[in-house]
């Protein structure tokens, strides 16, 4: 069986900064996988260089079986990766609708680009209500619902999810991560998903990684990594 | 009182063409986040367009249009590609090109026309007609008609088709724009050559009003800025009704102060305008801030 993701040896930063030290991780197709760790510890760099925002200064990114260290980011979402950034970065002067459209722009034309609509709103129904809505004032659960719902229109493989639970209420937090968890399952979706919420995180996904200055720590079964001691001490209060 | 309607006639007719010049210059300010110095300029480059269709095929402006404003398009591109694509990441260096682009051209058409001022005569030019006892140049309406007609199709444009919604994305998020797999570039070069076009547009269109030279574009371009300060910077509609009330303003201080006061009120009007509302008249509050915010 052949990895969804596989990244050998990455090393990426900006200028002559190292940010990334040679990180490998690997990610089965249908898996939820979360990258925990500080911040600064590089997870935000790490999402951006496979989104291609980034160029890696070493190492290999392959995706679905294809080297795509070398493409840039708007070749990526017609091969299937998505990335949904921080802050979620919709179109704020355009509604819920045109933002969804955007997110369906590498198959725009393609008899799937109207159905996709259709579904992705039956699966946000908060979206339909704010069809028409200027995406800049929604609030900030649905402003997250909405990123997630843009890079479902690309009909990804995989998904990249970047600190998605910032800025939201913990009740808010628990709504995205079970939407997230429940793609995943129904759609067959991988997700890649990086956190500073270790708690929630550990809690969603079926395994880690941890980072830290730019280098894998540990990695292991979520559930492992919630019950270590190490790891709660570290990152989870506890 | 017939006096009065016919200053705001006259003032209606240049300001159509002011909006013609500006609605150009916004489009690519709005997206590209460039100031181009260099679109007096590109209407200048489409009046002599103009001349040269007239002088070597013996074609009336309004029929060269189908030249020149096609040609202005992929001037336009290659300008985008190959001077301002090589500068992006710095704005700065972007708008000190867009300048010397300005004096490149300006330079370029004094040397090739040794500075005779030529006009392209259109069979439409000798036309006036009567609305309600008020004479009007036919040539003056149509650029009012052109202007009008522009700023729907563009409006339209950006707003029901998906390369148009794309070209709004790149204005107001880059990177998530490219994240959604629209090529940024490419959106960027498809701006400025439209951007170059309408200059090419206007350009042909006033070519039989104005005597031509090389300095031209320098009196518009004042006035464009002016329009696009008061309108909103990268509002269609903006640049549409800015154009009128530059130019019905400038008609009327024209006759009732002094006609030589025009660039002292385009910019009262400019200063003004930043002052109370920097979004202008149209822009959506808080649009103008994108372009001060982290874009890459």
């Amino acid at each position: 069986m052949s990895a969804a993701l596989r990244i050998e040896n990455l090393y990426a930063g900006y200028g002559q900064a190292g940010v990334l030290e040679g990180v490998s991780i690997s990610v089965e197709p249908g898996e939820i996988v979360s990258v925990v760790g500080a911040n600064g510890a590089g997870k935000t760099t790490l999402l951006n260089t496979i989104a291609g925002i980034n160029r890696p200064s070493s190492g290999r990114i392959v995706f679905d079986g294809v080297d795509i260290g070398h493409l840039r980011a708007h070749q990526l979402p017609a091969r299937g990766l998505a990335l949904v950034p921080e802050g979620g970065r919709l179109f704020p002067f355009m509604t819920v609708q045109e933002n969804l459209e955007m997110g369906g722009f590498s198959r725009r034309g393609s008899p799937e680009f109207r159905t996709a609509l259709h579904d992705v709103t039956t699966l946000f129904p908060i979206l339909r209500e704010r069809r028409e809505q200027y995406a800049g004032h929604l609030s900030g659960g649905e402003r997250q619902m909405c990123a997630i719902a843009r890079a479902v229109m690309s009909d990804p493989k995989l998904i990249m999810l970047d600190e998605p639970s910032v800025g939201l209420s913990p009740k808010m937090v628990g709504e995205v991560f079970l939407l997230v968890e429940r793609l995943a399952r129904t759609r067959g979706l991988t997700v890649v998903l990086v956190e500073q919420n270790v708690q929630e995180a550990l809690a969603v996904s079926d395994r880690a990684y941890v980072i830290d200055h730019g280098r894998i720590v540990r990695e292991g079964a979520s559930a492992d990594l919630a019950s270590d001691a190490a790891i709660q001490a570290a990152y989870m209060g506890l | 009182m017939s006096g009065l309607l016919n200053i705001i006639v006259v003032g209606l007719l240049l300001g159509g063409i002011y909006g013609l010049i500006s609605m150009g210059l916004n489009l690519i300010f709005g997206v590209i986040r460039i100031v181009n110095f260099a679109h007096g300029e590109l209407v200048m480059l489409g009046m002599y367009g103009a001349y040269m269709c007239y002088f070597l095929l013996g074609m009336d402006p309004y029929a060269s249009l189908v030249i020149v404003v096609p040609a202005m398009f992929v001037f336009g591109v290659l300008i985008q590609r190959f001077v301002l694509q090589p500068l992006q990441g710095e704005p700065m260096m972007q708008i000190f090109a867009t300048f010397g682009l300005l004096l490149i051209f300006q330079n370029a058409v004094l040397a090739i026309t040794r500075g005779v001022g030529y006009t392209a005569p259109s069979a439409l030019s000798s036309i006036v007609v009567d609305v309600g006892g008020i004479k009007i140049s036919l040539v003056r309406l149509i650029a009012l008609v052109a202007v009008s007609a522009a700023a729907l199709f563009l409006s339209w444009f950006v707003k029901n088709t998906m390369l148009g919604k794309a070209v709004r994305a790149v204005t107001q998020d880059r990177r998530a724009a490219r994240l959604m797999g629209i090529h940024v570039e490419w959106a960027f070069m498809l701006t400025f050559g439209a951007g170059a076009a309408l200059a090419g547009l206007a350009g042909t269109l006033i070519a039989p009003i104005y005597t031509m030279s090389p300095q031209i574009g320098g009196n518009f371009i004042l006035a464009a800025f002016a329009v696009v300060v008061l309108g909103g910077l990268g509002s269609v509609w903006g640049a549409y009704i800015g154009g009128f009330l530059i130019g019905v303003t400038e008609a009327v201080a024209g006759y009732y102060l002094d006609p030589s006061l025009k660039t002292a009120i385009w910019f009262a009007i400019f200063i003004g305008m930043l002052i109370v509302r920097p979004s202008g008249l149209f822009g959506v509050v808080g649009a103008e801030e994108i372009g001060l915010r982290e874009q890459d």
